[in-house]
């Protein structure tokens, strides 16, 4: 019996136990399991990996060597062409060819620029002969009255009016010079221009000092074998000085940046003005010109442009006689706008343009005399306003036509004007030689010495210019 | 109702601090692009093609006008203010330019710079003006003593353009060279493809005579076979004489020249008045993309200089030959 509960118990136990040891089994067995289907499918996915990173690199060796073979190909069939082809040059150039050393560039060198110009500085040399008649016939040196109008310098003649000698070039990295020598009438040379400009100073400005020509205005820059008549107008003339304005100074300028992108340069200048410039009183010790010019330049259209500018200078002057003690300085200050519209159609560049320009200045000048005590007394005011008008149309590759209508006080005279107009017409025979024929009529308006008759005058001016001149600025 | 206007309230500030952030940082990827100003519209070209979505290109010039003369304009300064690089032809053909790198106030782009690219360095120059060894002065008119500037106009000059472009672009965008070199690969393939199919179109008219206007094509005549014999200009940049016009028409007359190439710069009256005196065709060829309306790029001014050569030749039937 007992034999029998025990078997029995140790049956129960089993039955009991039984599942649970299977299962215990069971589970080491299942673990075991998933680890190798784990093992198993990283390594599929390991494998899968390489064979695809292989296949990959198959097929970009596979296309480069298409690419290649399609390169090989292509070089085949462009050396079967150009050994077919008969060498074809220019029949122009095939003795010049022949007979010139090798200029042919050669890679990461020879950029044609400035090969044979390296270190040496642009030259250049302008010549501008002028001949003309005038009538009423006068000579030369035949004034008007007491000075108010300026020596008619067109009476008949022929001269070499001016030669300019041009000298330009690079300083270093950072500066250029510009000098130009003038003789006029075959007299001694004198300075036009002579200045170092830096170019690339802080905040975006350029400054120069020197002797220049000042930024009052836009035609007083350009020197005179350049301009589009043969004589600057009046209103310069009297205002600025016979051949404009240029003193020793200190120019900078800068941009102004806008949120338009619209170029607009402010210009200050401080100018020491010479002695015996022209038409105005010559000053001495302490006095300086202040000036400042804003031009602004619109493209309108991709073939029109408008450019506006604005100018101020203003100076004590005292009298130049040294035994005077002034107590007081005088001022002069002047003000002028200008604005000029260009078209000029890129496609027909060469063949059609038009320029149309005017300038006006105002001037405002303070004058009086002195007593024994070098007192000033009997001040008074003198304003002068001056313009000029220009408009020329180009007829043909080389012919413009032009005319131009000036009005001017004087500074110094306010009773006084005089106007004049002058068509012209200018023949390019070359970029680098130019005929102008110009007729001009001047009438003068004077209170203080009476006019009778106005003034004309038939020029022809022939301008050449030999070497490499910088563009002027547009 | 109070955080029903409070929590619109944010929600549109967010929505604006989204759109302000996404328009900055537009602004902002579109700032890193390299900003190119080139010389030329054939410039602009290659270049787009170089620097592809990295770059964007600008030109100075139009493609319809005479590359010899155009206005140094200060807006084209303000343009140069803001640039990154500048290329240019070189070989003097852009005396203009310098006023504008000086005035444009730009250290980057000036001569000698990173960012200052000349086309012109190493490639094949045609077209030098000497004379049996005789002193290179003005009476040969408006001469380019360094070569013929219109190089552009041989597509294996074109390769070396991009070629200066590439190093160029390399030097101001080092981190996108890998992406710019890809692009240069591409562009000579394509000029390689394109130049086997532009030469057996121009092969059966090689040696052909034909006049031109103006001293444009000896890379063009040398690599198509194409002679360009004669000119209308007397001398570059000087206008033609009666003289010279009736030297040249005896000439087109005797020599069977029935074809005379101008420029769309130049004008048409007295190739028109040749025309009518010798029976010749006036074919108007672009030198540079955009000359015509339908030259769009680089590749585009080969396909219309040379499907127009070849149909006029027909027209004319000028006769082909192997």
């Amino acid at each position: 019996m007992r034999r029998k509960i025990f078997i029995y118990l140790c049956c129960m136990s089993l039955f009991l136990f039984l599942p649970d040891i299977v299962l215990a089994n069971q589970d080491i067995l299942s673990q075991e399991v998933q680890e190798m289907k784990t093992l198993i499918m990283e390594m599929k996915n390991d494998y899968e990996a390489r064979i695809n990173e292989m296949q990959d690199k198959i097929a970009k060796l596979s296309e480069q060597k298409a690419i290649e073979e399609e390169n090989a190909e292509l070089e085949n069939e462009l050396e079967l062409l150009f050994s077919d082809k008969d060498e074809q040059v220019d029949f122009d150039d095939q003795q010049a060819l022949s007979s010139l050393p090798s200029l042919q560039a050669t890679p990461g060198g020879f950029t044609g620029g400035q090969m044979f110009q390296n270190l040496m500085m642009n030259i250049s040399a302008i010549g501008d002969s002028v001949a003309n008649v005038t009538w009423p016939e006068k000579s030369i040196e035949e004034g008007r009255g007491d000075g108010t109008f300026t020596e008619n310098e067109f009476a008949d003649r022929i001269s070499l009016r001016e030669m300019e000698l041009g000298l330009q070039g690079v300083l270093d990295p950072f500066a250029r010079a510009d000098f130009y020598l003038t003789s006029e009438d075959g007299g001694s040379i004198s300075i036009e221009e002579g200045f170092v400009t830096w170019l690339y100073l802080p905040f975006g400005l350029q400054a120069k000092t020197g002797i220049f020509r000042t930024s009052f205005g836009r035609m007083n820059k350009t020197h005179r074998p350049e301009i589009s008549q043969i004589d600057y107008p009046s209103p310069i003339k009297n205002f600025l000085g016979t051949e404009g304005q240029k003193e020793p100074g200190i120019s900078i300028n800068g941009l102004i940046p806008n949120p338009w992108d619209v170029y607009s340069e402010f210009t200050a200048e401080i100018l020491t003005p010479s002695s015996n410039r022209d038409g105005v009183e010559g000053v001495s010790g302490r006095d300086q010109i202040y000036l400042a010019h804003l031009k602004n330049f619109f493209p309108i259209t991709n073939n029109s442009t408008i450019e506006l500018g604005f100018s101020f200078q203003t100076r004590d002057i005292s009298d130049n006689d040294n035994n005077t003690v002034t107590q007081r300085n005088f001022r002069h200050t002047m003000e002028g706008i200008d604005l000029t519209y260009v078209w000029r159609p890129a496609g027909q560049r060469l063949y059609r343009s038009f320029t149309w320009q005017t300038e006006a200045f105002a001037s405002q000048r303070e004058v009086g005399s002195f007593d024994g005590n070098g007192i000033t007394e009997d001040i008074k005011d003198i304003n002068s306003l001056g313009f000029y008008t220009f408009a020329e149309c180009q007829l043909t590759r080389r012919l413009f036509a032009g005319v131009r209508f000036d009005y001017s006080q004087f500074p110094t005279n306010d009773k006084d004007s005089e106007w004049a107009i002058t068509p012209y017409m200018t023949f390019w025979q070359s970029e680098f030689t130019r005929l102008r024929l110009e007729y001009s009529h001047k009438e003068r308006n004077s209170v203080t010495t009476p006019v009778e008759e106005g003034d004309n005058s038939l020029t022809l001016q022939a301008t050449f210019s030999l070497g490499s001149h910088r563009p002027h600025p547009f | 109702m109070l955080k029903g206007k409070i929590s619109k309230s944010i929600t549109i500030l967010s929505f604006s601090i989204f759109i302000f952030i996404a328009i900055f940082n537009s602004g902002n990827a579109h700032a890193k692009k390299l900003k190119i100003i080139t010389t030329s519209t054939d410039l602009k070209s290659i270049a787009e093609y170089i620097g592809g979505n990295k770059v964007n290109v600008e030109s100075l010039t139009k493609g319809y006008a005479n590359p010899h003369e155009v206005d140094a304009k200060p807006s084209f300064m303000v343009k140069l203010r803001k640039a990154d690089v500048f290329i240019r032809i070189g070989l003097d053909l852009e005396q203009w330019a310098q006023l504008l790198i000086d005035g444009a106030r730009n250290s980057k782009i000036r001569f000698g710079s990173p960012g200052h690219i000349i086309a012109s360095v190493g490639v094949d120059l045609q077209g030098l003006a000497v004379r049996g060894g005789a002193m290179i002065d003005r009476s040969l008119g408006d001469v380019h003593i360094y070569g013929n500037p219109h190089f552009w106009l041989d597509p294996l000059n074109g390769k070396i353009i991009a070629q200066n472009i590439l190093e160029g672009l390399k030097r101001n965008s080092p981190e996108n060279a890998g992406y710019f070199e890809g692009n240069k690969k591409r562009f000579d393939r394509e000029i390689d493809t394109r130049l086997i199919k532009w030469m057996e179109k121009m092969k059966p008219y090689s040696g052909t005579n034909v006049i031109a206007y103006h001293r444009s094509w000896p890379n063009f005549s040398k690599r198509f076979g194409i002679n360009v014999v004669g000119y209308v200009e007397l001398r570059p940049g000087i206008a033609p004489s009666p003289a010279h016009i009736a030297t040249l028409i005896k000439r087109m007359i005797s020599e069977d020249i029935r074809v005379l190439i101008r420029e769309p710069c130049y004008e048409s009256k007295i190739p028109k008045f040749i025309s009518s005196k010798t029976g010749a065709s006036v074919l108007t060829l672009p030198v540079s993309v955009e000359g015509v309306s339908e030259v769009k790029d680089y590749f585009g001014l080969f396909d219309y200089i040379i499907d127009n050569l070849a149909s006029t030749f027909e027209k004319q039937e000028i006769t082909p030959h192997d």
